[in-house]
């Protein structure tokens, strides 16, 4: 490469000649002949670079000559290699073709192998499973065998506990047997006594089999003259009770609510707040309302005082006294006798 | 089954604990309510009085008796109840006094007979 760099470089570095001096013929002779052996160096210089060139050309040609014979040696060898290559191809796919059975052979023994793996693992699986069956039974079998040694460790104490138990009885046994001889001479006597008694039995079951009927008798007499149960009073009579307490309310509330005093006093905010807190555990949605509004324009006017007063007696009256069982009954029991009452309200007495 | 439990409690301070309370908590009521007087400690244990003789009365008989209290804003048309005032309309506003039904089984269905309806005031009054 450097050396062909080198021929075009010598190629570009012409000697300049002046052909304007040799065609003019206004140039005098003397002058021309200069000019022409001037002309003549010049093409001297350049056959000397064309036959450098030339030369640098032939040492090209002949290294290229040889790097192409080097080349075709290489390029002998690389097809020998592929001879061999394709040769050793050849063989390694006879090879092959002979090998072919065998991993057609292989193969299946694989697809075999694997097939009987897959049944040992089942195998083994089922095994397994069968195993911790037998596991489980034998930790059944172990509580239960653990439990028969608690009963047998229990016979055996009961067993000696029996021993000298009987050991005790017998003893008792031969003092019962001198009882029973001094008790058969006692037997003798109350036989005689026992055939006296049952006389007397036989006499006195009589009597109560005559007081039994006189007794039937007399309860059927008391049946019949029984009144059946009736109310204690009739509905007005709680209707005037009731309204007697609720009339006594709102007469005495009005009465209060128009003192003289009543009519200046304004309640504080402390006042209602403490009356709220009272009344709060026993209406929940009205004294909810109290708190929001009513409560605190009670001094508008005295009927709402009037109404804030009786609702709230009435409340307390409702919750202390009317809504329990009894009054003063615990709550538990009172809810107890509550749903007897229902019950027996449900299998139908006090039906209309 | 009243009388048993009546009996039961009358060897127990339980009635009179819960009389206690009542009057304390309407007395302080009625005292917050209204200026302080005399007649507020007599007035509340009058109410008592009447209401636990009535109580009592009403537990011993041989009916089936129900109390009953009316919530603020409940409709008067669903529910059976006492308007002094014809004028009012509108929801329940307060319960004024509660009311008092007997239970009987009438055709093999509990129902409810009015001795006393709940009397209420309803929204209006106060509008």
């Amino acid at each position: 490469m450097q050396q062909e760099m080198m021929v075009e470089e010598s190629n570009t570095q012409e000697f300049p000649i002046n052909n304007d001096v040799v065609d003019d013929p206004n140039v005098e002779p003397e002058q021309a002949s200069l000019d022409i052996g001037a002309n003549i160096a010049r093409l001297e210089y350049q056959l000397q670079g064309k036959c450098k060139e030339v030369e640098n050309l032939a040492n090209l040609n002949h290294q290229k000559e040889s790097e192409i014979l080097e080349l075709k040696k290489e390029a002998a060898s690389l097809g020998k290699e592929v001879l061999a290559m394709h040769e050793s191809i050849k063989a390694q796919d006879n090879l092959i073709k002979e090998k072919e059975p065998q991993r057609r052979a292989l193969q299946q023994e694989l697809h075999q192998m694997k097939s009987n793996f897959s049944l040992q693992r089942n195998e083994i699986e089922t095994l397994k499973a069968r195993s911790l069956a037998q596991e489980r039974l034998l930790s059944e079998f172990q509580a239960t065998l653990d439990q028969r040694n608690l009963e047998i460790a229990c016979v055996k104490s009961s067993h000696d506990g029996h021993k000298t138990e009987i050991a005790t009885l017998n003893q008792r046994i031969k003092q019962s047997d001198a009882k029973i001889k001094e008790q058969e001479k006692d037997i003798e006597t109350y036989k005689q006594t026992f055939e006296e008694l049952q006389n007397y039995i036989v006499e006195r079951e009589k009597q109560i089999n005559e007081l039994t009927v006189n007794n039937d008798y007399l309860s059927n007499v008391i049946s019949e003259t029984k009144k059946p149960p009736a109310p204690n009073h009739v509905d007005s009579y709680y209707l005037n009770r009731v309204d007697a307490l609720n009339h006594f309310i709102s007469s005495h509330v009005a009465e209060m609510c128009k003192w003289e005093a009543s009519r200046t006093f304004r309640p504080s905010d402390a006042a209602l707040k403490e009356v709220l807190r009272l009344v709060g555990p026993l209406g929940k949605r009205d004294v909810a309302y109290l708190r929001t509004t009513f409560i605190w324009t009670l001094n508008k006017d005295s009927r709402r005082r009037i109404v804030a007063l009786r609702f709230l007696i009435g409340l307390c009256l409702h919750k202390f006294i009317f809504e329990k069982f009894a009054f003063g009954i615990e709550t538990v029991r009172g809810e107890i006798l509550r749903q007897t009452e229902d019950a027996i309200l449900g299998i139908g007495m006090f039906s209309v | 089954m009243g009388r048993a439990a009546m009996s039961m409690m009358e060897d127990t301070t339980a009635p009179r604990d819960r009389l206690r309370h009542f009057t304390d908590t309407v007395g302080s009521i009625v005292g917050k309510l209204l200026p302080q007087n005399d007649s507020v400690p007599q007035f509340v244990g009058k109410i008592a009085e009447m209401a636990i003789s009535l109580a009592n009365d009403l537990t011993v008989e041989q009916m089936v008796f129900r109390s009953s209290f009316v919530d603020h804003g409940t409709d008067p048309r669903q529910v059976a109840v006492d308007v002094v005032d014809e004028r009012q309309v509108g929801k329940v506003l307060l319960c004024t006094f509660p009311g008092f039904w007997r239970l009987v089984k009438i055709d093999g269905r509990i129902q409810q007979m009015a001795i006393r309806r709940p009397s209420v005031e309803l929204q209006s009054a106060f509008e």
